[in-house]
């Protein structure tokens, strides 16, 4: 399934982290790059997914790949961080959980919500602490480089 | 040589501009230090919460200037910010005159983005392909893509009236999920789940949370919290919308 599917897979992640840029004004310049974010961020998630990594785990991975790519972007085009980082990161957004949990609750399936929820909750937090890690290393690196 | 008044003036509207726009708070104390730094001042420091800015400059001859400045609507719109960041390098290296810097930042304040026909056609793109993503077929796609632009349509409407953010996400939320049952019930799309998780996309508050974890590392913990709560409630309140329009009519 998933080698059938791979490129429409890549080719569609390509194309919501473009028009995401394009919804938040990014500068033309900037547009190609933010396409190329997600997809890399997207194909890492899947490959973990496929090597039966669990789905936290993966998308943790991923957003830390992206957040990589995003400060290498900020490098070279000499833009802020976080022009790449937000539409890179919008395919994996845990979009499906948010309404399972929404709608378990609208059935009064209480423990079915906490459970999706609590599992939303996590996938969440696994993309803030990937971007607290590169982030931090990130002004680590930059605090020795001005000490030098 | 510029005066300090004149100097906190450029670096207030720099930073105005940046806060309104989506920046990090950190990002714009920096850049209005930055810019103050510039003259033979002896002391600049400036406060940013999401919400305020001060900045407060003390000059060679022990003249103290503070000035506050209140932010009431915000937008998103991340090429200002690039273009301001670009601004406060420019402004350390080269001799602006007064006049200039504010004529340079209120080009910037008044730039244009895409144009407002572009904006509901790229909100369908992410709706459509994010219905893929998450498994729809080219029917659910096609769906998506209907969905995405007349919620976007509407969702800039609300904006340029400035209703209340709380109204626009619940009212977008209801709008997707009460198109996504039209589009079906038409039988156009077929799995109303996967039409719902993928328009609701266009309204993920990416920049609130991007930024509420990059303040709360930069020690801004206050700002942190602010826009974590603020993500939060419009994730919820998406929700809340969705909901009610899918207990309503189905």
């Amino acid at each position: 399934m998933l080698e059938r599917s791979l490129l429409l897979q890549l080719t569609s992640a390509f194309i919501v982290s473009f028009s995401f840029a394009i919804l938040t004004n990014s500068s033309r310049k900037s547009l190609l790059c933010c396409g190329i974010n997600g997809m890399c961020g997207w194909l890492v998630n899947l490959l973990l997914l496929q090597f039966g990594f669990s789905q936290i785990l993966s998308v943790f991975f991923a957003a830390l790949a992206i957040n990589v790519l995003s400060e290498i972007f900020a490098r070279f085009l000499k833009n802020p961080v976080p022009i790449f980082l937000i539409p890179g990161l919008i395919p994996l957004v845990p979009g499906a959980g948010m309404y399972n949990t929404m709608i378990a609750l609208l059935k009064s399936q209480f423990e079915l919500a906490i459970k999706t929820g609590m599992q939303t909750l996590l996938i969440a937090g696994s993309i803030a602490v990937a971007i607290m890690i590169v982030t931090s290393f990130n002004w680590v690196f930059k605090a020795f480089q001005r000490k030098s | 040589m510029m005066s300090s008044k004149q100097l906190i003036e450029i670096a207030l509207l720099a930073g105005e501009i940046m806060l309104t726009n989506g920046a990090e708070t950190h990002r714009v104390e920096d850049t209005m230090v930055r810019i103050c730094t510039k003259g033979k001042l002896k002391f600049a420091e400036s406060f940013v919460i999401p919400t305020v800015i001060v900045a407060t400059v003390v000059d060679e001859n022990n003249n103290l200037v503070t000035v506050s400045k209140r932010i009431k609507s915000r937008t998103i719109d991340l090429n200002k910010i690039s273009l301001v960041n670009q601004f406060s390098r420019d402004f350390q290296t080269h001799d602006y005159t007064y006049e200039q810097a504010i004529e340079i930042l209120n080009k910037i304040k008044n730039k244009k983005g895409y144009a407002s026909y572009l904006l509901p056609f790229a909100a369908a793109l992410v709706c459509c392909f994010s219905t893929i993503l998450f498994g729809g077929n080219l029917r659910d796609a096609l769906s998506a893509f209907l969905v995405g632009i007349v919620t976007q349509t509407i969702l800039n409407f609300m904006n340029s009236r400035n209703f209340s953010y709380f109204i626009s996400y619940i009212m977008g939320g209801a709008i997707t999920a009460l198109m996504a049952i039209i589009t079906v019930n038409f039988n156009i799309g077929i799995h109303l789940d996967k039409i719902i998780i993928g328009s609701v996309m266009i309204m993920t508050p990416g920049v609130a949370i991007t930024n509420a974890i990059r303040d709360t590392i930069a020690g801004d913990l206050l700002s942190g919290v602010a826009r974590g709560v603020e993500a939060f409630l419009i994730a919820v309140f998406i929700a809340t919308g969705a909901g009610i329009a899918l207990s309503l009519f189905r």
